[in-house]
């Protein structure tokens, strides 16, 4: 038996040294599409992959007949460029010339050897991100030329100022007692207040101007102006908690429960001085006044709801309950031995709301034992706007925060389904946020949370074919209104 | 009264008779020619073997079979019922049996091995043959009455009969069950084949029906392909699903008309070049069918440089007259709108003038139904229509008394006062202009979009608002155009 037979295995078979192919082994690095290139002889090749010692680029059908006549040839002053910056020079040798399978242009990838200085691989690597980087400039440079120079101008300043800020906000907390946790919080919490109410008269000078600088725009542009707002601000406003939460909206819309709790809770949040002092600042703004002021007017009506109640049983629904603030606040003043029944009800699209409303609601009754009832509903809107109010015959029905988002046919829709689940004597309060809310510009340029703001003329038009006996109230700021239905 | 031929059965039985006609003849042609000549013939060899002494009798009778089977097949040629054929190939397998049965009353034994030559009579003949109850009876009996008269003769004819009898009765229980076994695969054979033919009737009739649905369906195609010309496609879409039947003859209806007329267009064609006339009128004419589909409009006709429309017929509208003044309305913006375009080829402001009339009207199909028809109204609403039109100032839009005060809630009219026109001669019409939507008109109209008539659904737009969008045409319903009529309060739970 010969050598060669005695080595061989099934299926294994040993190949002559003659028949060996001289393939360049080495690992690569494959190259993205379009980054890198190669220039000999007059022409221009795509890098597909490379190492130190070799690389291989893409040869389009009608260069391979060139390809073919210079294979095995050495090629010297061979150029590698990245975008258009020369950074090596060697020489190559291509060794393989090979039909690409996956190419559907018909194009053969070629294998060079570098003869020559070898590549740098980490070389390589720098000048592709300093490219990228370039890249990048330019990209920003074209978006700012598209923006209008006012409006940039204007944010451009704004984040100046921000910078800033914080840059010394920052400098104080290194300086913030570490030792004594309270003194800490409380620390905070005094540069907080102080600054932010600062902020609370520098902001609306700049946001103020937002609907002037945007007015003549088309809806295009105002998406482009509105984008490159938020790039330039937002690393220094969505660091606080409740500008987190509207712009990111994790609920899947802005305004949730727990952006109603981080009002009413009234304390500081965020992970920097900073990030706490814009949070503040958030919270105080009048908008957020009004949403705390509008709990004090439920819990008002409310109580006079029950007092005024001509019979003992009593029912009272609220629409979008959220974290339901102003019933917790009417139990926890409510005497244990009251007389009158009340059956509440919850209505939240949002599971997780009802669970919390439900779970601070009921550790209150643990403790109150006022006897009434809570029922937690958990419906969309479309249901009600569709089948109705589930409970009927209701001494009090409000809903505060959600008209906000219905254009005029639908709030008419809803209304009148809310009204309907009214009996007589009954009434519903349907809360809006006026045309007068400062905040708006701000809401809408970073926050991307669009409400319909209505005056009171507005509510009494589309409420108007509901019910004949209409009173429009607010909170003491007038920057939350309020359509009483009254049947 | 249902006929006899209407009869499901007998239609098939009719079928199977003309079947086997061609099977009988073809089985006796086998028969005949190929099976009983040649064997009868190559049986002999049989003869010379157990009845030596009877061979040239046998073989004469054999030779018998000859003019026996060359007569079956001309009669099979020229009979040309079932009835008679059946009775032919009785005949035969009777002619065939009995040459057997004179061998065996020959040889003289009751119990010899030739009646075995009946079963093969009896395959051949009783479980090809086609043949009806009565046939196969006959059959049998032709075979096996002449056989049994024989056997039981020459076994009584001897001393002692009984080893006769013996034999006569084993041979008899192969007899009966061969009778019994031909005619169950004749029954059989028979069930499958009217099965088969049932089958075959079936598939025949499918297959007319569905030619017929297509013929149907095309006509159907046909007819709503030119329905389109005249209708909005919400109103194809109801016609070809039912929803609105529409009769052959005419019918009364109550719709609202309007006639829009191009200012000068006489004039102004004349002056023009042809091309440029074209243009105009092609863009003036796209828009105005566009919107009038739009709000279900039907065109009646176009007469030339006008246009004739009505709302309510064939779909019913409550809105008709609303619909009518808003789709004019609109036709009169978008031409302003276009004011450029037009004035580059018009070489003068492009101009329209409207009447708009509502009253009762013969509605339906009119015309040649081999040459030409058209959905059409005809009655004095329509030429009310045309003499408000030609009353009307350049871009007014003019109706009369019955129509202002329908649609005064939602549109601004004034009065121009009253008017003679041609062919009412008898009153004066007291004219309005229609001038624009109200304003105050935050419609309290339907869950039906007001762009097509759709179903509206509550979606949310890119900014998280709800809002009250069309399913059909996506058209989002704002505070300008439409919110819900109040609805009845609900019982109390």
């Amino acid at each position: 038996m010969s050598e060669q037979k005695k080595l061989q295995q099934e299926n294994f078979e040993i190949l002559n040294n003659d028949h060996r192919k001289k393939i360049v082994r080495q690992d690569r690095f494959p190259i993205e599409a379009g980054t890198c290139f190669l220039q000999f002889s007059g022409e221009i090749f795509e890098i597909t992959n490379l190492s130190s010692f070799g690389l291989a680029f893409n040869v389009p059908a009608f260069k391979t007949t060139f390809v073919e006549k210079i294979k095995g040839e050495m090629l010297e002053s061979c150029t590698l460029a990245v975008k258009g910056f020369n950074f090596h020079e060697t020489s190559i040798r291509i060794v393989r010339l090979e039909k690409n399978p996956i190419s559907a242009l018909g194009d053969w990838t070629a294998g060079c050897e570098v003869l020559d200085s070898y590549l740098i691989w980490e070389n390589f690597q720098a000048v592709q991100k300093s490219m990228r980087i370039i890249g990048n400039m330019n990209d920003y440079f074209t978006v700012l030329n598209e923006i209008p120079k006012p409006f940039s101008s204007a944010i451009i300043e704004f984040k100046n100022v921000l910078e800033q800020f914080k840059n010394q906000l920052d400098l104080l907390e290194k300086q913030i007692p570490t030792d004594n946790t309270k003194a800490n919080a409380d620390f905070r919490d005094m540069v907080a207040q102080v600054i932010s109410s600062h902020f609370s008269k520098l902001m609306p000078e700049f946001y103020g101007k937002i609907p002037t600088l945007l007015a003549k725009l088309t809806e295009i542009d105002k998406e482009k102006c509105h984008k490159f707002a938020q790039q330039q601000l937002g690393a220094y406003i969505y660091g606080a908690p409740f500008a987190n939460r509207a712009f990111y909206k994790p609920r899947g819309y802005a305004g949730d429960f727990e952006m109603m709790n981080q009002l009413y809770r009234d304390n500081i949040a965020g992970a920097s001085l900073f990030d706490q002092t814009m949070h503040r600042y958030l919270i105080d703004e009048p908008a957020g006044e009004a949403v705390k002021n509008r709990g004090t007017y439920l819990l008002e009506k409310i109580r006079s709801t029950v007092l005024n109640a001509k019979s003992k049983n009593i029912k009272i629904v609220s629409i979008a309950s959220g974290p339901a603030l102003e019933v917790q606040l009417f139990l926890s003043e409510l005497a244990s031995n009251s007389d009158k029944k009340i059956e509440f009800h919850f209505i939240d699209q949002d599971e997780e709301a009802l669970k919390h409303a439900q779970r601070a609601i009921l550790s209150i009754e643990r403790f109150k034992k006022t006897g009434h009832s809570f029922n937690f509903h958990n419906l969309a809107i479309k249901n009600i706007i569709a089948t109705g109010v589930p409970i009927a015959d209701c001494d009090l029905i409000y809903s505060a925060g959600l008209f906000d988002y219905f254009t005029d046919p639908v709030a008419t829709a809803a209304a009148q389904k809310i009204f309907q689940a009214t009996k007589p004597g009954g009434c519903a309060i349907i809360g809006n946020f006026s045309k007068d809310n400062p905040t708006a510009p701000l809401m809408e340029l970073f926050l991307e949370w669009h409400l319909i703001y209505r005056s009171s003329e507005n509510l009494q038009r589309i409420f108007s074919p509901v019910c004949k006996n209409i009173k429009i109230e607010s909170e003491p700021l007038k920057i939350n209104l309020f359509a009483v239905l009254n049947n | 009264m249902k006929t006899v031929i209407d009869s499901p059965s007998v239609l098939l039985n009719e079928i199977r008779d003309v079947e086997v006609v061609e099977e009988i003849r073809s089985i006796l042609k086998i028969t005949a020619n190929w099976m009983a000549m040649p064997l009868f013939l190559l049986f002999w060899g049989a003869d010379l073997i157990y009845a030596p002494q009877w061979k040239w009798e046998f073989l004469g009778i054999r030779l018998l079979i000859l003019p026996v089977c060359l007569g079956v097949g001309y009669l099979s040629r020229k009979l040309t019922t079932a009835k008679e054929l059946r009775l032919l190939a009785v005949a035969y397998s009777f002619c065939l049996a009995n040459g057997i049965n004179m061998m065996i009353f020959l040889i003289g034994d009751p119990g010899t091995p030739y009646y075995a030559g009946l079963f093969l009579v009896l395959i051949g003949c009783g479980s090809f043959i086609p043949y009806r109850k009565r046939d196969y009876i006959l059959t049998v009996l032709g075979i096996y009455g002449p056989y049994f008269s024989i056997v039981f003769k020459l076994a009584f004819d001897q001393a002692d009969p009984t080893q006769a009898l013996k034999a006569i009765t084993t041979n008899s229980f192969f007899i009966g069950s061969s009778i019994a076994m031909c005619f169950l695969i004749r029954f059989f054979h028979e069930n499958l084949r009217m099965k088969e033919i049932g089958a075959r009737k079936l598939l025949n009739e499918e297959v007319k029906n569905r030619e017929e649905i297509i013929r149907q369906k095309t006509d159907e195609g046909v007819a709503l392909a030119s329905l389109s010309r005249q209708f909005s496609p919400q109103v194809v879409e109801s016609i070809r699903t039912g929803k609105i039947k529409f009769e052959d003859g005419v019918t009364k209806t109550q719709i609202c008309a309007v006639f829009i007329d191009i200012v000068n267009s006489t004039d102004r064609i004349v002056r023009l070049e042809k091309e440029n006339v074209e243009k105009v009128l092609t863009h003036f004419l796209d828009d105005t069918i566009k919107i009038m589909l739009k709000y279900d409009l039907t065109i009646d006709k176009f007469l030339g440089d006008g246009v004739l429309a009505f709302c309510n017929a064939p779909l019913k509208r409550n809105d008709f007259a609303q619909r009518v003044l808003r789709a004019t309305i609109e036709i009169r913006e978008k031409i302003k709108a276009d004011q450029d375009f037009y004035e580059k080829l018009w070489l003068k402001s492009f101009e329209i003038r409207a009447g708009v009339a509502s009253g009762s009207v013969n509605v339906g199909f009119y015309g040649s139904k081999k040459y030409y028809q058209t959905y059409t109204a005809i009655g004095p609403v329509v030429n009310l229509a045309s003499r408000l039109c030609s009353a009307a100032e350049p871009n007014q839009i003019v109706t009369d008394w019955d129509v202002a005060e329908n649609i005064k809630e939602e549109f601004t009219t004034r009065s121009i006062g009253k008017k003679t026109l041609k062919g009412f001669d008898q009153d004066m019409i007291h004219v309005f202009e229609v001038l624009d939507v109200s304003k105050k008109t935050e419609l309290m109209g339907s869950s039906e979009c007001p762009s097509c008539g759709g179903l509206l659904s509550l979606e949310t737009n890119d900014k998280g608002q709800f809002v009250f969008m069309c399913r059909s045409c996506c058209t989002v319903v704002d505070s300008s155009t439409n919110t819900l009529a109040p609805e009845k309060k609900p019982s109390a739970a």
